[in-house]
Formats: structure tokens, C-alpha cells, sequence
């Protein structure tokens, strides 16, 4: 392994190298610009593969990216840089023995990103190690004018703390798990004298997390017109072909599906009773997470379910803009969030974790 | 909810016979699930529009050029050096 040398999902765009290659509708589209990320690691002397890990917007949730990931890790890179708004990274990094990284909201630059969902959108750091992606956010957390939300409050601080996480767990969310994986959770719980919290939002986050990201998407995905970028459908003979054509030609299911409930949550009729309440339902959930009692709250990375369920799990950090940091230990899948700027809080905790027999 | 060929075409694409199908039994189940939200109080307060309380950030208002007019027709289908191209609208 090579520590310098990285991969970066092809949504961080590099000039003159292909964007999302692998989603028809930027087929033929090169990059004019370098994202500022990729400013950053080239100062520092990063060997840098742009590979297409992300495909369809993320829109896909039924399958995993599990061969891209692997493809990604045969040879010898260190890191891949990836957008991970709907935690299906996250879950591979507990699959394949790997380390998720989530710098709080917009404490990385998404200059140069290809736009998700803009209000959780985050580079984050997919990582065969924990030293190679806390080294890599000392590189990548700089404040860029080119952001428009970024401002010196925004700083990560990596400087060891003199007090130990004082870590949350919901004993009940156990309820949820297989017996085995369930009791390895709780073990840690104990050894790290978690105290007992209910995440009282924590079974709609799923829905308030769906209905954001789809009307957030369906936005995001307008600007593709067939005029300006990428695939134009060779059958249009007129604008509104171009549009209708190229679209329906080169979106996949997923992302239609996304496109079609975004319009549906925002329209005039249903806004207030879906838009408006998850908006409404994000602030209750964002300030029931009380980090005044707590540093570091643990989770689990897989409840009884499906993806959708599963959503619940990996949406907390997303909707109330939380770093956070999901890896496992044998077969136990865990993840730490914490409050935004403290992600040396979860680096002491892991330590913690892992250092335990 | 409303005729998906009516959301179809706000959104400026058609669905295939099958991804139609596909998509209505996925959106009944969401908006099944997006129910469970209706009974819960949200009275007094204020939607989050953002997880960090502050405004977008203005820069001096001083012309940059980032970004070439080649640089942004180069992404298109465009032969024209000035402007994006579509085929004719009046003939």
C-alpha cells in the first residue's frame, strides 16, 4: 500500500478527465475545471486514479457498489475520496475491513463536486486505514472562498483532547439486530461506559431522509438538458425533444424515481404536508442529538431489514451534519458520530475500541 | 397521488411501459411510509433549511474569469465557438 497514492470517485472532477463516467447522461463530458480538493492533494504530492465508483446520483439504493469498491482496493491505493450522502460506502467499509471517514458538513470544499443533495453533500475519505484517512482531512479541511458555506468556524480540530468521549448508546436499537451482532454492540457499549440514550427520531429519520434527498435531487438533476452537458439524444429534432429525449434516454430507473417523488414532495398541493414537515422534522432531530451529556454516540451499521431500513442508521450525520466514522471490529460493524469539528473525538474512541481485547 | 405521466412531464422525461410499472409500486410504498410523519406534532417549529446557521458567503464583488466560454461549450454538443447549439425552432 501506498499512502500517497489515492483514488478519487469521478464526481470530484479533475480537468480534461471524464465526470460520473459511468452514468449515461455525462457520457463524453470532460471536466474544465480540478475540484479544490484535488488542488489540495496535488500540492501535497498525492498520486491521484479518478475511478467511477459512484453511479446514477447514488439513486440505486437495492444494489451495493461492491465490485467498484473492490476494484478500487486491489492495487496499492491508500484511500478513496467519495460523496456518500445515503451511506451505502459506509456499509461497504464495514464489509470489506475497510474505514469510512465523514468530515462535518462543509468542512471540506465542495468546490469541483458533482451536486447530490447540497445540503448534506460531503466528501468523505473510504480508507484501508485510520491513520491514512486522518491524514488524509489534515490534507483535504481548508477553507475555500469557492465554497459559498465555508468560514473559519468551519475548522476541524485534530488536536489530541486531555478528557475522554463521554459515549451515548440506544440499548433499544438492539431490538433490531440479530442476537449475536446485538450482544458484540453492547459489550462495546460496556467497555467504553456508554450511557443509556434514546434517539427519539431515530425511526422516521428514514422518511424524513428520503423526502429531503428527493426533492433536493430532482433539483440537482434539472440542470441535465441535453443542451449543455454530456448525452444529447440523437433523435431530437426540436428543443423540447432534446430535453424529453435526452433525459428519458439516459436517466436510470433510480433516478427517475428520485426525479418523480422530488416533484411530488415539493408540488403546490403536497409541500407543506411532506417538504415543509421533514424540513421541520430535521431541526427535532438535529437538536435531540443533546451533545451536552454526550460526546460520541454509538451505533450499529445494519438493523433487521433492508436498505431502506437501513437508511435510519446512516441518515443521523447526513441530516444534522455530524462527522462521523464507521468501521468494524471482527465482524461487528460500528459507527461514531459526533458533534461538527470534533472528529478527533472519534479517532479516540476507535483507539478505544480497537485497542480492546 | 397524482397521475405519474403528469409528474413525467414536469420533470421532462417519459417512463418506459416497465420502469412504470417498477416506479408505481415503489412510490405507493414510499408515500406508505412517508405517512408515518402526518401524525407527528411539528407545530412552533421552524423548518431547517441548513445545518450550519449562517448565510451563503459573498466574495468581493471583483470580475474573475475561472472558467473559459471554450471551457463551457466544450462539455456540449456545440460546433458554434460563441453559443450552445439546438437544432431550429422556426423554419
Amino acid at each position: 500500500m501506498n499512502p500517497k497514492h489515492i483514488a478519487v470517485d469521478d464526481t470530484i472532477m479533475r480537468v480534461n478527465m471524464p465526470v460520473m463516467s459511468t452514468t449515461e447522461i455525462f457520457r463524453g463530458y470532460l471536466s474544465p475545471i480540478d475540484a479544490h480538493v484535488i488542488t489540495l492533494l496535488e500540492a501535497n504530492d498525492y498520486t491521484i486514479n479518478s475511478v467511477p465508483l459512484s453511479q446514477n446520483f447514488g439513486t440505486d439504493l437495492s444494489e451495493l457498489p461492491l465490485q467498484q469498491v473492490r476494484e478500487v482496493f486491489k492495487g496499492d491505493i491508500s484511500a478513496c475520496l467519495v460523496n456518500d450522502p445515503f451511506g451505502s460506502f459506509k456499509q461497504l467499509a464495514t464489509k470489506e475491513n475497510l474505514i469510512f471517514l465523514q468530515p462535518s458538513y462543509a468542512s471540506v470544499s465542495r468546490y469541483g463536486l458533482v451536486q447530490h443533495v447540497p445540503s448534506m453533500d460531503q466528501i468523505g475519505i473510504l480508507a484501508k486505514d485510520i491513520s491514512t484517512a486522518y491524514e488524509l482531512l489534515s490534507v483535504i479541511q481548508s477553507i475555500d472562498p469557492k465554497d459559498g458555506v465555508m468560514t473559519e468556524r468551519n475548522t476541524v480540530s485534530l488536536t489530541p483532547n486531555k478528557l475522554e468521549a463521554r459515549v451515548a448508546f440506544d440499548a433499544s436499537l438492539l431490538n433490531s439486530t440479530n442476537d449475536e451482532y446485538g450482544e458484540l454492540l453492547n459489550s462495546i457499549a460496556k467497555d467504553l461506559n456508554a450511557v443509556d440514550v434514546k434517539l427519539i427520531y431515530f425511526d422516521i429519520s428514514k422518511q424524513v431522509m428520503t423526502i429531503l434527498a428527493a426533492a433536493e435531487l430532482s433539483h440537482s438533476i434539472n440542470r441535465y438538458d441535453g443542451v449543455r452537458f454530456g448525452y444529447r439524444s440523437a433523435d431530437a429534432s426540436n428543443l423540447e425533444e432534446i430535453y424529453e429525449k435526452s433525459r428519458s434516454e439516459s436517466f436510470s430507473i433510480g433516478m427517475k424515481l428520485f426525479g418523480i417523488l422530488g416533484v411530488f414532495v415539493l408540488s403546490q398541493n403536497n409541500s407543506k404536508r411532506y417538504y415543509e414537515q421533514a424540513m421541520k422534522l430535521r431541526r427535532m432531530i438535529k437538536e435531540s442529538l443533546d451533545y451536552v451529556k454526550y460526546d460520541v454516540i454509538l451505533l450499529p451499521t445494519e438493523i433487521n431489514g433492508n436498505n431502506y431500513t437501513n437508511l435510519a442508521i446512516f441518515s443521523q450525520a447526513p441530516l444534522a451534519g455530524l462527522a462521523s466514522l464507521t468501521f468494524s471490529k471482527g465482524n461487528c460493524g460500528i459507527q461514531l458520530l459526533a458533534k461538527p469539528y470534533h472528529e478527533q473525538q472519534l479517532l479516540e474512541t476507535y483507539n478505544r475500541i480497537i485497542s480492546k481485547d | 397521488m397524482e397521475d405519474l405521466r403528469v409528474l413525467e412531464e414536469i420533470e421532462k422525461f417519459s417512463l418506459t411501459d416497465e420502469e412504470r410499472v417498477t416506479i408505481e409500486a415503489m412510490i405507493e410504498r414510499y408515500y406508505e411510509s412517508f405517512n408515518e410523519l402526518d401524525g407527528i406534532d411539528t407545530s412552533g417549529i421552524e423548518p431547517l433549511v441548513s445545518v450550519i446557521s449562517q448565510s451563503n458567503i459573498m466574495r468581493e464583488d471583483i470580475a474573475k474569469h475561472t472558467v473559459t466560454r471554450d471551457d463551457i461549450l466544450s462539455g456540449s454538443h456545440s460546433e458554434s465557438v460563441e453559443y450552445f447549439e439546438i437544432p431550429g425552432i422556426l423554419r
